[in-house]
C-alpha cells in the first residue's frame, strides 16, 4: 500500500531533505560574507604570516560572526516556535508566548542602567542579563505549572502574556527615570540585530542550537502523538507531564539564548515552522529539523537585506548615499513575516476545530 | 490472508485464563475536594467481556473509564490490572496493555489517516525514530480490519465523523492491547458506522480481548454488549447480563421516567420511551 511505502521511505526522504537545507545553508555562509562592502575574497583566504590584512579581519570578526548568529538564531527560534505550537496544540503559538522577550528585555535595561550609574561598567554582562531576565519569567510559569494538576495550555498562554506586559510595564518606570541615550540604547536593542563582534556569543548559541535540534528530532514522534492532546498521548505511552516539562524548557531556553545574543527578533519562530508545515507535513521528525535549517537560512536572508539592501539601493540611485545604513534585522523579519503569514491565514483551510 | 492471522493470534493466545483481567477494588474518586464522583465502585472483568457502562450524564462513567485507563488515581481503592496495582505500570507498559478511544479526535495538525493509525505503535518505540516494518504491517491491519484501507492516504480532518472513529479505533488496535476502553465511541456516529463500530468491537471482544464502552444508547448496549453496569450518581446500581440489568423499575429509578422494557424479536431485551 502506498501509504506505508511513504513511511517506509521516511528515513530516506529526511536525509534527502537535511542535505539539501544543509547544503544551501553552507552556500550562503561561505557567500553571504564576501558580498558588498570592500572585501578582498583573495586577502582573506591567502593571506598568511605575520601581515593581517583589514579584509582578513572583517571577515572573522564580524562578517562570519554575523552570519553564524543569524543561522543559529533562526534556528533556535524555529525550534521554539515548532515545539511551543505542538505542546499548545495551536499553529499560531510563537516563541515569545511565555513572556521571555519581556524578561530580556528587562535584564538588560536594568544592567544598562547599572553600567550608567557608577564607575564600574557592566557592559560585558549585557547578554547575560538579558537571559538571567528571559528566565524569570520561566520560573515563575515552571512555579505555576507545578501547582497544575494537569498541563493546560489556556493557563500557561495568559500567565505569558501578563508576564510580558507587566515586564514592559516596567521597562518603561526603567526607561522613564533614566536618559535619553540609554532609553534610545534599550530601544535599539528591542528592535533585534545581529551586529556581533567576536565569538562568544556564538560559543554559547551554537552548541544550544545543535543539541537542542538533535533531542527535539529524536522525540520528534512523541512531539507528533502530542499533537493529539495530553490525555491521548498518555494512553500512547507517553509520559505527557514530564515530556512536555522537557520539550518546553528546551525551547524556552533556545529562546532565552536567541533573546541575549540577538534581542527579540519577531516573526521568525511563527512564520518558518508554518511555512515547513505546508511544505512537507507535520511530521515532526522533519519539521524539527527542517525548520531548524530554513529558519536559520531566512534570518541570515533577512539581515543580509537589512544590512546590504540600504546600500544596493543607493548603488541604483533609489536614496542618497549619504543616507546609507543599517536596517534592524527586527524591523526585516516583521516587514516580510507580517504580511506573510496574514496571506498564509487567508489561505488557510480550517483544520483546527473548536474544541 | 495468512499476515492477518499472525497479527490477530498474537494478541488472543498471549494469556488464555479466565483470571480477572482488570479489577476495581473499592474504588472513590472526586474531583478536587468536592463530593464523590465515584464511591466504593467494584467491578471486576475478564477476557472476552464486552461490558457497557450505562448511566445519565453526570453519574461517573467517564470518570470511571479514566480511572480504569490509568489517568486519574482514585482516593482510595485500586484498580487492578492482572493482578498488579495499575499506577505501579509505567505509560509505556500501560499503553501496550490498554488502548483508549476518546469520544471526538480532534488534531490540532493535518495528519494522514495513514500515519493517525501509526501513532498507536508509539509505545512500542522504544528509542527508534523511525517506525519498523513490523509497526506498519500492524497499522496496515488495523486498517483492514476496520475496512478503511481506501481512507490511509486522506487527512484525517477530511474525512467524516463516522471514518475518523474508525481510524481511530484501528489506532487502538494498531497498539495491539488486551484492554479497549471506549468513551462514547458511538455517540456522534450515524447508525451505519455505530453498527461498523460496534461489531468490530463485538468480534475483539470475541477474540478475548476485554472491551469496556460508555453508552447512552440503552438499546445498542443491550445488543451488542455482554454485560452491563448502571451507574447512578457515582455508584454501581446494578450490574450484570442485558436481561438483568435492564429492568422497568431499576431505569424509572436511574433515569427518572417510565421507559417500557420489552423483548425484542432476536431476544434481547428493548428500552422504549412511555
Amino acid at each position: 500500500m502506498s501509504a506505508a511505502e511513504n513511511n517506509s521511505r521516511l528515513p530516506r526522504l529526511m536525509l534527502a531533505h537535511i542535505c539539501l537545507a544543509a547544503t544551501i545553508a553552507v552556500v550562503l555562509t561561505l557567500v553571504i560574507p564576501f558580498v558588498g562592502g570592500t572585501i578582498n575574497i583573495r586577502e582573506v583566504l591567502f593571506s598568511r604570516g605575520t601581515h593581517i590584512s583589514p579584509s582578513t579581519i572583517v571577515f572573522w570578526q564580524t562578517r562570519l560572526p554575523r552570519v553564524l548568529a543569524a543561522l543559529g538564531c533562526g534556528a533556535a527560534l524555529s525550534l521554539a516556535g515548532v515545539v511551543f505550537q505542538a505542546v499548545l496544540r495551536n499553529p499560531l503559538a510563537e516563541p515569545y508566548i511565555l513572556g521571555v522577550s519581556g524578561g530580556a528585555a528587562l535584564g538588560k535595561a536594568l544592567v544598562l542602567v547599572l553600567s550608567s550609574m557608577g564607575n564600574v561598567t557592566f557592559l560585558a554582562f549585557l547578554n547575560v542579563g538579558s537571559f538571567a531576565g528571559a528566565l524569570i519569567p520561566l520560573f515563575l510559569l515552571h512555579l505555576i505549572g507545578r501547582k497544575q494538576r494537569c498541563w493546560n495550555p489556556e493557563v500557561f498562554l495568559l500567565a505569558g502574556v501578563v508576564m510580558n506586559v507587566f515586564a514592559s510595564a516596567l521597562l518603561l518606570l526603567v526607561q522613564y527615570f533614566s536618559d535619553f541615550t540609554l532609553v534610545r540604547q534599550m530601544f535599539a536593542w528591542m528592535l533585534g540585530g545581529l551586529d556581533i563582534v567576536g565569538y562568544a556569543p556564538l560559543a554559547f548559541l551554537w552548541p544550544c542550537v545543535i543539541i537542542g535540534t538533535v533531542i527535539l528530532t529524536v522525540l520528534g514522534r512523541g512531539l507528533n502523538v502530542l499533537t493529539l492532546g495530553t490525555t491521548t498521548a498518555m494512553h500512547l505511552g507517553i509520559e505527557s507531564r514530564r515530556f512536555v516539562n522537557v520539550v518546553v524548557w528546551i525551547a524556552a531556553l533556545l529562546t532565552a539564548v536567541s533573546v541575549a545574543v540577538a534581542g527579540p527578533i519577531g516573526f521568525v519562530g511563527l512564520v518558518i515552522p508554518h511555512i515547513v508545515r505546508n511544505l512537507i507535513g507535520s511530521d515532526h521528525r522533519l519539521l524539527v529539523p527542517l525548520s531548524a535549517f530554513y529558519g536559520g537560512i531566512f534570518l541570515l536572508l533577512c539581515d543580509f537585506l537589512g544590512w546590504r539592501g540600504m546600500e544596493f539601493a543607493a548603488r541604483g540611485g533609489a536614496i542618497r548615499p549619504e543616507s546609507v545604513a543599517e536596517i534592524p534585522v527586527g524591523i526585516i523579519t516583521a516587514c516580510l513575516g507580517g504580511p506573510f503569514f496574514l496571506i498564509l491565514l487567508f489561505r488557510q483551510e480550517r483544520t483546527t476545530g473548536d474544541v | 490472508m495468512s499476515q492477518d492471522r499472525t497479527i490477530t493470534e498474537r494478541v488472543n493466545t498471549c494469556c488464555p485464563d479466565h483470571s480477572p483481567l482488570l479489577e476495581c477494588k473499592a474504588i472513590s474518586f472526586c474531583y478536587e475536594s468536592d463530593s464523590w464522583v465515584l464511591e466504593n465502585i467494584d467491578l471486576t472483568c475478564v477476557r472476552g467481556q464486552f461490558v457497557g457502562v450505562l448511566g445519565p450524564n453526570g453519574a461517573g462513567k467517564s470518570t470511571l473509564l479514566k480511572v480504569l485507563g490509568g489517568t486519574l488515581r482514585p482516593q482510595t481503592g485500586e484498580v487492578l490490572l492482572g493482578g498488579q496495582p495499575l499506577h505501579q505500570l509505567s505509560r509505556v507498559e500501560l499503553a501496550k496493555r490498554i488502548a483508549f478511544v476518546p469520544q471526538r479526535t480532534v488534531p490540532a495538525f493535518p495528519y494522514t489517516v495513514f500515519e493517525m493509525v501509526l501513532m498507536g505503535r508509539q509505545p512500542y518505540a522504544g528509542l527508534r525514530i523511525f517506525e519498523d516494518e513490523h509497526d506498519l504491517e500492524v497499522a496496515r491491519w488495523a486498517l483492514e480490519r476496520v475496512g478503511i484501507v481506501h481512507l490511509a492516504k486522506k487527512r484525517f480532518h477530511h474525512i467524516s465523523g463516522g471514518e475518523q472513529q474508525l481510524a481511530v479505533v484501528a489506532r487502538a488496535l494498531a497498539q495491539q492491547t488486551d484492554i479497549l476502553l471506549l468513551d462514547e465511541p458511538v455517540t456522534y456516529l450515524d447508525i451505519r458506522h455505530q453498527w461498523e463500530v460496534l461489531n468490530i468491537l463485538k468480534d475483539c471482544s470475541e477474540g478475548n480481548k476485554l472491551v469496556i464502552g460508555t453508552f447512552h444508547d440503552l438499546n445498542a448496549a443491550s445488543r451488542w454488549c455482554t454485560t452491563l453496569v448502571l451507574l447512578a450518581q457515582g455508584r454501581i446500581v446494578r450490574s450484570g447480563s442485558p436481561d438483568e440489568v435492564l429492568s422497568e423499575h431499576v431505569l424509572d429509578e436511574v433515569y427518572g421516567i417510565a421507559l417500557r422494557v420489552e423483548k425484542s424479536p432476536a431476544g434481547y431485551p428493548r428500552v422504549e420511551l412511555p
